[in-house]
């Protein structure tokens, strides 16, 4: 089990992380939220020793994470770096022995994983003389050569079309289904709800939410209710204590209520105003908890966190 | 994993990625070819082929170019012609250098060369000075005791003269200079392969990779122990390859003295490139694109190319100089300047063992240094990372 244990880390006058603290099981897939600037590259550097913290310690089973630790971890940084041009199959078996296997068994690996990820043909290929798409995925499989018991991403579907995203999607799945423990960060709020059994949300260096997506499920205290209400959706205000209204389309509302709101009085409150087709009660979204979490109530907000998603953008 | 396990793996790759490279090998084999091919140049244009002498109706003189050539210490090989039309024909062909008709005339193309103009003269004269003798009466043994002097002029030297390629080529200044030139040419070339090559890694942001289970001073210890065993390799193979060129174009003997000069060659290349490479490593570790390689390259070849002026300008004509000796210990110029002191045979084993270990500690403690600033400016994105910054800057990388 890999424990993030209260990590801290300052930058002059920036806080990258103000302590932090959660544990990867092993078996389990976890995806590591939070706004730009959060503090999840931070975060996920220094489970690899490339930053110093000013406090906190990373642990593995339950002792400091060190450099032999490591060698059973797999990184794959947010900015992508391969040496161009060395071949393919060279690169991988290189990483493999920088993991301490031995040259025979980083070959067998390179081989081995090439040809799941049907890229055996290009085993003597240059990097350079990739697609960026088989780029990003020797990328991976160089975070994955020496089959890792922890395995940390860093916007591993950033760039990625729908099939990568679909092939990563397996991947980390059969990673985790493996036994590894897994973390990634991700902007893409459905992706990460589809997949992930554990969630971390972070935000300005703290911890904002923290648990399997069932759990958050249940434990936010906000619930989301969608009314069909024709033509008097654009003008209808529920007009209950605690309900409010997040979108209008010409003949839906979308709202957030409280776990106990009275649904009989938006109800009545509804069917008074027009005639109700559909009255649908939901969990929230991982991305209302998200915003939740993080802050962030009015819908040209909502637009922003949602537009954030694939973009490539620095973090300290 | 041992350190020594990721150090060879490291260093094996460096190896393998520049023996792929075209570029590299190209350079590579173009140096040597040109030194080389200069060595066996070398005795072509300091020749001393006979020189070729054409003869019409000169008979007479023969004895007399024999004589004076043999006084000069020149080969000369005569041509008979018969007619003055074919002896031209030969000038022109440039199959002589020279031809003396009827003991008087000297034909040449344009300008007579020094050395046969004057063999020529010395003897056409001592044969008129025989006619006249004879026209004058008086007979030959008479002649003689006019014409030569009893006593062979005594040289006496004010100053012992200079021991010349007695020794072996590699006893003196060109041996001297060629270390120099040798190992400025293989840390200048291998200090700026580390600059790219770290320069390389960090715009390609390859190294967070390897970093994730690499240790910062591996990662640049193995780059510097792969490129500098590259570097020796190279420089051993040129030394090998000039000393068996130069026994081959008869240039000089190969004599224990020049294999232990070449030897102290390779030494100084390891002192010099591990002090050097170190700085080279960090000066690419704080650029931030390829294209500051130059900029990041010039304070530090300006620090070299320091060294081995000095070395010219100062060591070489006066390797027994005050001055000299300040620099063959000081460890900016002690590569370049010690190596050059013990090739011309002037070096103090006091002189040497100082040398040697004062550079040895100042690269101990400059590895330190570089260390950190490596560590922490090799991870820094944006723009180009000032000194002080990558020191502050590695105490955010935990190093291990």
């Amino acid at each position: 089990m890999l424990r993030l244990d209260n990590l801290a880390k300052q930058y002059g006058q920036v806080t990258a992380l103000d302590g932090v603290s959660f544990d990867v099981e092993r078996g389990n897939l976890l995806g590591f939220l939070g706004p730009n600037g959060a503090g999840k590259t931070t975060a996920m550097r220094s489970i690899f020793g490339l930053v110093a913290l000013d406090s906190g310690q990373v642990l593995f089973d339950g002792h400091q994470v060190g450099p032999e630790d490591r060698l059973a971890f797999g990184y794959m940084p947010e900015q992508r770096g391969l040496y161009t041009s060395m071949k393919v199959g060279e690169q991988l078996t290189y990483f493999g022995t920088l993991h301490g296997l031995s040259r025979a068994n980083a070959t067998k690996s390179t081989e081995v994983l090439l040809e799941e990820m049907d890229l055996a043909d290009r085993i003597d290929s240059k990097v350079e003389q990739l697609s960026h798409g088989n780029q990003q995925r020797v990328q991976l499989a160089a975070a994955l050569v020496h089959d890792p018991s922890v395995l940390v991403l860093d916007e591993p579907f950033s760039g990625l079309d729908p099939i990568g995203v679909t092939s990563m999607e397996n991947i980390l799945r059969e990673r985790a289904g493996r036994g590894s423990a897994v973390m990634f960060s991700s902007h893409q709020l459905d992706l990460v709800e589809g997949l992930c059994d554990e969630v971390v949300i972070i935000n300005k260096g703290k911890l904002a939410l923290h648990g399997s997506m069932d759990e958050l499920r249940q434990r936010s205290d906000r619930r989301r209710l969608e009314v069909a209400l024709g033509d008097a959706a654009t003008d209808w205000t529920p007009g209950v204590a605690g309900v409010e209204v997040v979108k209008r389309s010409s003949n839906r509302v979308f709202l957030s209520v409280p776990v106990d709101v009275d649904l009989s009085a938006v109800l009545a409150s509804a069917s008074s105003a027009g005639s109700v087709g559909a009255f649908t009660f939901e969990p929230p979204t991982l991305s209302q908890m998200f915003r939740q979490a993080v802050g962030i109530e009015d819908s040209d907000a909502i637009e922003a966190v949602d537009g954030m998603g694939g973009r490539a953008v620095g973090h300290q | 994993m041992k350190s020594s396990r990721v150090l060879r793996l490291i260093a094996a790759r460096e190896i393998k990625a520049r023996m792929r490279n075209r570029a590299f090998l190209i350079a590579n084999a173009v140096t040597m070819a040109l030194i080389v091919g200069l060595i066996l140049l070398l005795p072509l244009l300091i020749s001393d082929d006979p020189l070729l002498l054409g003869l019409v109706d000169s008979e007479e003189v023969v004895p007399a170019i024999e004589t004076v050539s043999r006084a000069l210490d020149v080969e000369v090989d005569l041509q008979r012609f018969n007619s003055i039309e074919t002896a031209e024909a030969a000038i022109e062909a440039d199959e002589v250098a020279g031809v003396l008709v009827d003991g008087v005339e000297f034909v040449v193309l344009e300008e007579p060369s020094p050395d046969l103009a004057f063999i020529v003269t010395a003897a056409s004269a001592e044969i008129r000075f025989a006619d006249r003798m004879e026209e004058a009466g008086v007979d030959e043994d008479q002649a003689a005791l006019i014409g030569r002097p009893d006593q062979p002029i005594s040289v006496r030297s004010l100053m012992a003269p200079e021991q010349p390629d007695e020794e072996g080529f590699f006893g003196g200044q060109a041996a001297a200079s060629a270390g120099v030139v040798l190992l400025f040419m293989a840390i200048n070339l291998y200090g700026n392969t580390v600059l790219t090559g770290v320069i390389e890694e960090k715009t390609s942001r390859v190294v967070e990779v390897v970093l994730a289970t690499v240790r910062p001073w591996q990662m640049m210890a193995g780059k510097l122990l792969g490129l500098g065993l590259l570097g020796l390799a190279q420089l051993g193979l040129l030394i090998g390859l000039g000393l068996i060129a130069a026994t081959a174009s008869d240039l000089v003997e190969v004599t224990g003295e020049a294999l232990l000069a070449s030897g102290w060659v390779v030494v100084w290349f390891i002192l010099g490139f591990s002090l050097y490479s170190t700085v080279y490593a960090v000066g690419g570790a704080m650029a931030s694109r390829a294209e500051e390689a130059q900029s990041a390259a010039i304070p530090i070849a300006l620090i070299v190319l320091a060294g081995y002026f000095a070395a010219f300008i100062v060591v070489l004509p006066e390797p027994e100089s005050t001055l000299s000796t300040v620099l063959s210990v000081l460890p900016p110029f002690a590569p370049f300047a010690m190596p050059a002191i013990i090739a011309l045979g002037k070096a103090a084993v006091w002189q040497i063992v100082l040398s040697v270990g004062l550079t040895v500690i100042s690269t101990v403690l400059i590895v330190r240094v570089a260390g950190r600033v490596y560590a922490g400016a090799i991870l820094q994105s944006g723009e180009r990372v000032k000194l002080r910054q990558a020191l502050r800057a590695s105490r955010d990388v935990t190093g291990n």
